[in-house]
């Protein structure tokens, strides 16, 4: 009798993982913060009220985000307050590096499950055109964008935010602080563990050197890989921490692992919040925007380009950049932040002199050269 | 305990009025019944992947072997293939030699402590691979603790650099992989009759003679079963070698997952995933040619 009953047990335990798996594959790919604020009309259709605004009460959205503390501040400052004020439900699909990967699957099996996604470089919106994976943004729809600071607006990104690659450094006892990106290069006078990120922004960290190599404009497009990686070798034989997330570059920095990083301002801010040693300099760094885009063959664009001028609006910028610690791309929504933070940010009068970003001139170029360049990085970085 | 001593030589159950004498221990009245989820499973979540993964890897519709052909070309590529192999290598010796010592202390020490090694040794299955992970950046770190102790003892005045190479990789995977050769190796030596050890002991063998001469060879298969596991497993690790490695270091894995996110090169992604697949199961055929893999698991 016993055996029969361990094999009831062991039955009833085979059928509990497979109702549960089965029930995790139901909700699979809106994992995440799916929230429930739906208020807002009754009526199932768009309806414009007084303000301008319009409902979409009854419909829902499937944005992605990239998950972990940029979703968290992206759910509290955009998709909270614009399921509030327009009734959408807006899903949250959380997915990292793959995003390009997943879309192209979606895109190409004709079962696109996400509507917006965000987080987007130039680069990859350059490869997610050329792989017919987004849709131009219609700018008569999204009027705030003019709000923006230059070369937000872009045919198939809107740029909601701006992060910066800076020149971070410990403030701890015998680590001589960084006075530009140029500093970070310096392995003499800046002898040190450091630490920068390898997850494909080859063509950023091209411009990083470029600029610290003090290489002119007009000089620097198209990109000339080879030159870029030269400057780099003047690191050649330095201790580098090479980061695969931006987790793990805060991570490197609290438990204080490198003196010196080129680091994601936002990610130094979080660390500095743990580990109060961390300062960094805006001089040589470089900003780029993060651009949200409009899956093709979306059925939801009209609420989709709702959203996008939601993200320009500045309270909702201000929201965004109080929790996430980077740039608003709407000048107006500086002034709604807290003192201390508007000295911190890469649009700040004072910083945006300092902060380089890639003219419009040259982004189409770049897309062109984004995977030979990452290749001759990915060569470089893997042999060095 | 009792299910451990018990499961082996288990009493005929008393016959029931009315019911067929009991089947041989530990076998199924309707193998394929019972099995039947797990197949679909495989079926439907396996060999689906696997086909389109093979046609992907062609570049379909027109035919092409150039994904295989870039594998070959691309240093980046074909080094970290080499270089899977390699850490699955060393991590598997290590493995099954450290697995050997805790599998001999869990069976010699008595019932209640035994199980205990064996509880510590399954324990690091109840978190999560990430955490595991992590917690030896924080160990293996500049200012961790292996750094502090050798700075302490004097051995080392500045810290060293233990992350982001293949040896910290390798640290992270036996940690992980660990269980995975004690059970099994565990599992055999339960099965070797003390009588044996006695006799041994008799006839005047040293400890280490028993060992080569008897136990050894009597547990083998499970140091072999054991082993293949952590070999096959260590091939696909990725997130060990993207948190304790560097890019030096790279997996296949981590190689897979670039040129398919980084490059959207779903062919040649596949076609690396396939080539590892084949040389897998060739190691595999191999070690099945010479040893039978099944052993293990019979009584």
């Amino acid at each position: 009798m016993k055996q029969r009953t361990g094999r009831a047990v062991g039955i009833g335990i085979v059928s509990l993982a497979l109702v549960i798996t089965s029930a995790c594959s139901s909700t699979g790919g809106e994992a995440g913060g799916t929230s429930g604020a739906t208020g807002g009309g009754t009526s199932g259709t768009p309806t414009s009220s007084g303000d301008g605004s319009q409902s979409f009460a009854g419909r829902s959205i499937t944005v992605q985000s990239w998950g972990g503390a940029v979703t968290d501040a992206e759910t509290a400052a955009f998709y909270r307050p614009f399921e509030a004020k327009t009734g959408a439900k807006v899903n949250v699909a959380v997915s990292t590096s793959e995003t390009l990967a997943l879309l192209k699957k979606q895109v190409d099996s004709g079962s696109a499950g996400w509507d917006v996604v965000t987080g987007m470089s130039t680069d990859l919106l350059g490869t997610a055109q050329k792989e017919g994976l987004i849709e131009n943004i219609d700018y008569a729809k999204v009027p705030g964008a003019d709000k923006l600071a230059d070369g937000a607006k872009l045919p198939d990104g809107l740029g909601y935010d701006v992060e910066g690659i800076v020149a971070a450094y410990s403030t701890k006892e015998g680590v001589k602080p960084l006075k530009s990106m140029a500093d970070f290069f310096d392995t003499k006078n800046f002898p040190g563990p450091r630490g920068a990120a390898n997850w494909g922004i080859a063509t950023l960290q091209c411009e990083v050197a470029d600029l610290a190599a003090k290489t002119p404009e007009k000089d620097m497009y198209p990109i000339n890989v080879d030159s870029c990686l030269q400057h780099w070798k003047a690191l050649d034989g330095a201790d580098i921490s090479w980061y695969d997330s931006g987790s793990q570059m805060a991570q490197s920095l609290v438990s204080d692992d490198v003196d010196y990083c080129m680091c994601y301002d936002g990610r130094v801010n979080q660390a500095a919040a743990i580990n109060a040693d961390w300062k960094y300099t805006y001089d040589g760094s470089v900003g780029f925007f993060d651009y949200a885009s409009i899956v093709s063959g979306t059925k939801n664009a009209d609420i989709a380009h709702a959203l996008l001028e939601f993200m320009t609006t500045p309270e909702a910028q201000a929201a965004y950049s109080s929790a996430i610690k980077y740039s608003p791309s709407n000048p107006a929504a500086l002034e709604l932040l807290p003192q201390s933070l508007q000295g911190t940010m890469a649009t700040s009068p004072d910083n945006d002199k300092l902060v380089y970003r890639r003219p419009a001139s040259a982004v189409e170029v770049v897309q062109k050269q984004t995977d030979e360049v990452q290749k001759a990085w990915d060569n470089w970085v893997s042999s060095r | 305990m009792m299910t451990a001593r018990s499961v082996g030589r288990r009493r005929p159950a008393p016959p029931l009025r009315g019911r067929k004498p009991d089947r041989p221990t530990g076998t199924l009245r309707h193998p394929v019944l019972v099995t039947l989820p797990f197949i679909v499973i495989v079926s439907v979540g396996l060999l689906i992947p696997l086909v389109v993964d093979i046609w992907d890897s062609f570049r379909l519709p027109t035919f092409s072997l150039e994904p295989y052909l870039v594998t070959f070309r691309e240093p980046v590529i074909y080094q970290s293939i080499i270089r899977t192999f390699v850490i699955a290598a060393c991590v598997t010796v290590i493995t099954v030699t450290l697995g050997y010592v805790l599998a001999i202390a869990a069976w010699r020490a008595s019932g209640r402590r035994g199980a205990l090694l064996l509880l510590i040794v399954c324990f690091p299955l109840l978190t999560s691979l990430v955490t595991r992970t992590y917690a030896w950046v924080l160990i293996l770190g500049r200012n961790g603790p292996v750094n502090g102790l050798l700075q302490w003892l004097g051995i080392t005045s500045q810290p060293i650099k233990f992350l982001d190479s293949s040896g910290a990789v390798i640290v992270g995977m036996v940690h992980v992989m660990i269980p995975f050769v004690v059970l099994p190796i565990y599992n055999i030596l339960r099965k070797i009759h003390p009588s044996l050890l006695q006799a041994s002991a008799a006839l005047g063998a040293s400890g280490r003679t028993t060992f080569r001469r008897i136990i050894l060879p009597l547990s083998a298969s499970g140091g072999i079963v054991g082993g293949v596991f952590v070999f096959v497993l260590s091939l696909g690790f990725y997130i060990t070698p993207a948190v304790l490695g560097g890019p030096t270091t790279m997996m296949v894995a981590n190689t897979i997952d670039r040129q398919a996110n980084f490059y959207l090169a779903f062919d040649t992604a596949s076609a690396i995933a396939v080539e590892l697949l084949v040389v897998t199961l060739l190691l595999l055929g191999l070690l099945a040619s010479r040893y039978d893999l099944t052993r293990a698991f019979k009584r």
